[in-house]
């Protein structure tokens, strides 16, 4: 059990003024069996007016718009967590399990990875034989040893099979890969949005199904979802549940920072800091 | 029935259309071209038992697809009892994920339903398709009534036929059902869509506010109007004639320029009514119509009164087989494609077309359906000065209000090609009036 401190900031510089934006922000962690979440402030910079809302997958999340003119746009997140050791068991619904067994968008599997999945059932006759947790660490670990971690060879935009054949890629690629294997082998699936311990950027890994319960896989790190992940949002893809999106008129060029920061908050020890992870 | 006096009105007609602006535009080779809809003053008569028949079909039809549709969204009964299978849900390209758990106003998906039907030669109606998303062609009749009863008034002395002007105040009276407070809105894409003609004529003849995107703002977890002095009014149902897709640039597709930004969110909140609402492609796609019957049965515990055209799903074992065996006689659709592309006759493919068709239909089974070609029977038009017989289908509308009401008309089109099954407008197609005759 870690009980954690987290800031997410992100700030945008316009070089002219935008005449009106609007924007949706999916980072607000919640409450669940794993973790429990405390003293959560958000910040606006111009002060925005806010709704509350709750989508589909059953993110919370704050929308809204703004019509005064401005050129510089700024949110800040931060709260505590009190995250659970080990791997986490939450209940699925068979709902869900239908839903997140299909692939989409960023996760539709091609040619290469329908390939790849058939050389590990040739190599492990007994992989289908598997729980779909067996499955999961499987593939996890065979993507440790075939994918490469490398900033900048994809894009937000890249999907699972683009960025298999690229074969290097960021967490968000390593999570759509390990998806679009699941689902490929019969297993319902999600991509989760989080933070980790340390300083640098947002994180993403996997949540799968097994025996009615969602158990949470890191395969950029090649490790179980432990009491360093503050879970934030899933989707069946990164897009259904981006951290944040917006639309503006105006503002010229832009220059965007994020900022974010997970220190362990017990007393007494020194703060864990891993650095960049990602 | 003596239609003469009508015929020789034909090209009045027809120029009454075109100074109306009663156009159908079409994008081919990337340029948009708008045409005329060529209209036929030979009109399609339905006697009024015949038709009073096809309205009780067609009420129980669309009443399965909305309750279909409620449950899809939220428990899945049908699927986990296993009458549909999980693969025609979560993989069709009409299932939305956004929509889980969101119900609309009273629970109504589809509040206007363009259903197609052919009438076969053995004298019985068929379903060929339906339409739950966007169905067009309403106004096509609407305006041509209108303009016979001008250009040629004598020929409606003494005819027992249902007035089919009507057709706005039952548009009007869906609309006002599921409206939350607020004006009511037709929302258009703009002056390029192919049916801009029908988004206009519906505002006029509903009395309802014409508007784009950019005439829409969303504040305040609220839908306002934007009026031409600037004033903000609230909105509480929006009959749009934009696709899910286009709808909300922060929902959905975000290169969207025509939609509303979080138009969606407010939805989701009850705050304002979407006409039909979003998500309702999961119930009209090509291989869930094979389904349809099945969901009569299974939430209404009805016979269906209604057919389909005998259909084989290759996603099933036995009916893979029969589709190989008896390729030549069947129509292959692609379940992802509509207006008229992605249908192909079995019999008019060459020896290597088939072939190469075939591995792609074991491939993909779940992509293709198959159907029986239905003889369908002609229905005369004036080519020339000559009658000429041609393939015509029926898209009746069917509304859900507090109740469900078939409109007694429909949009009547032929292909004006004689060798051609393809009705569709987008295809070239011409339109007939509909009579429904009163008793």
């Amino acid at each position: 059990m870690k009980k954690l401190h987290f800031d997410y900031c992100m700030e945008i510089r316009y070089s002219t003024d935008v005449s009106w934006c609007c924007y949706t922000i999916k980072c607000i962690p919640k409450d669940d069996e794993r973790q429990k979440i405390s003293n959560i402030t958000i910040d606006m910079i111009p002060e925005t007016r806010a709704e509350w809302a709750t989508d589909s997958h059953g993110n919370r999340y704050i929308y809204g718009s703004n019509e005064i003119p401005h050129s510089y746009f700024k949110y800040h997140i931060k709260g505590d967590a009190e995250c659970g050791c080990g791997s986490y068991e939450t209940a699925a619904s068979q709902t869900e399990e239908m839903i997140y067994r299909h692939s989409h968008g960023l996760t539709l599997p091609g040619e290469k990875l329908r390939e790849y999945l058939k050389n590990i059932r040739v190599s492990m006759p007994s992989f289908d034989e598997e729980s779909p947790r067996g499955k999961a660490g499987i593939i996890m670990a065979r993507l440790h040893e075939d994918f490469v971690y490398e900033k900048g060879s994809t894009g937000v935009e890249t999907g699972a099979e683009e960025a298999f054949s690229i074969g290097k890629g960021v967490c968000q690629d390593f999570s759509h890969i390990m998806i679009s294997l699941l689902n490929l082998s019969g297993c319902s699936a999600r991509y989760v949005t989080g933070l980790i311990i340390g300083e640098g950027k947002s994180h993403a890994w996997v949540e799968v199904v097994d025996s009615g319960k969602w158990y949470g896989y890191d395969p950029t790190n090649n490790s179980l979802v432990c009491d360093s992940h503050i879970r934030i949002g899933c989707g069946r893809d990164a897009t259904e549940c981006q951290i944040n999106r917006g639309i503006m008129h105006g503002g010229g060029q832009q220059t965007q920072e994020v900022y974010v920061n997970v220190s362990e908050l017990t007393p007494g020890q020194n703060i864990v800091s891993r650095g960049a992870l990602f | 029935m003596n239609n003469v006096n009508l015929l020789k009105h034909t090209d009045d007609v027809n120029a009454l259309l075109a100074r109306y602006g009663v156009k159908f535009g079409i994008y081919k080779n990337n340029e948009f071209k708008e045409q005329l809809f060529p209209f036929d003053a030979i009109p399609r008569i339905i006697e009024h038992d015949e038709f009073s028949f096809l309205e009780r079909g067609l009420k129980q039809r669309v009443t399965a697809l909305n309750l279909f549709l409620k449950d899809i969204y939220s428990d899945k009964k049908i699927v986990k009892d296993g009458v549909v299978p999980e693969d025609f849900i979560f993989a069709s390209s009409g299932y939305m994920v956004e929509c889980e758990g969101v119900c609309p106003t009273k629970g109504i998906y589809s509040h206007i339903s363009g259903i197609d039907l052919v009438k076969g030669k053995d004298g019985g109606w068929y379903i060929l398709e339906d339409n739950l998303r966007v169905p067009s062609g309403a106004s096509y009749p609407m305006i041509a009534r209108e303009l016979c009863r001008r250009s040629s008034p004598g020929t409606f002395n003494g005819v027992r036929l249902e007035d089919n002007r009507n057709y706005a105040k039952l548009l009007r009276r869906t609309m006002d059902n599921v409206n939350v407070g607020g004006h009511t809105v037709i929302l258009t894409p703009g002056r390029y869509n192919a049916a801009y003609f029908e988004h206009s004529y519906l505002a006029e003849q509903t009395g309802a506010h014409l508007a784009n995107g950019s005439e829409l703002i969303v504040e305040n977890d609220k839908l306002y109007f934007i009026t031409a002095d600037g004033k903000h009014e609230r909105v509480g149902a929006v009959y749009r004639r934009i696709s899910d897709e286009y709808l909300d640039p922060m929902n959905f597709n975000p290169q969207s320029v025509i939609g509303i930004p979080h138009i969606y969110d407010v939805f989701r909140k009850g705050n304002v009514a979407l006409i039909n609402a979003p998500g309702n492609g999961v119930a009209d796609d090509k291989g869930i119509y094979y389904f349809v019957p099945k969901m009569i049965s299974y939430y209404l515990g009805e016979e269906p009164i209604l057919h389909n055209a005998p259909t084989y799903l290759p996603f099933y074992e036995e009916d893979m087989k029969y589709v190989l065996e008896n390729f030549d006689k069947l129509v292959l659709k692609d379940v992802a494609e509509a207006g008229g592309y992605g249908v192909v006759f079995g019999n008019s493919m060459t020896k290597e077309q088939k072939e190469s068709f075939m591995s792609l239909l074991k491939a993909e089974p779940r992509r293709f359906i198959a159907q029986e070609v239905i003889d369908f029977q002609d229905l005369d038009i004036l080519e020339g000065g000559e009658m000429v017989p041609r393939k015509a289908d029926l898209r009746a509308f069917v509304l859900m209000a507090d109740e469900p009401l078939v409109w007694r008309s429909g949009l009547t089109r032929f292909s004006r090609n004689p060798d051609s099954f393809i009705v569709n407008s987008s295809q070239g197609g011409g339109f007939k009036d509909t009579w429904v005759l009163s008793q």
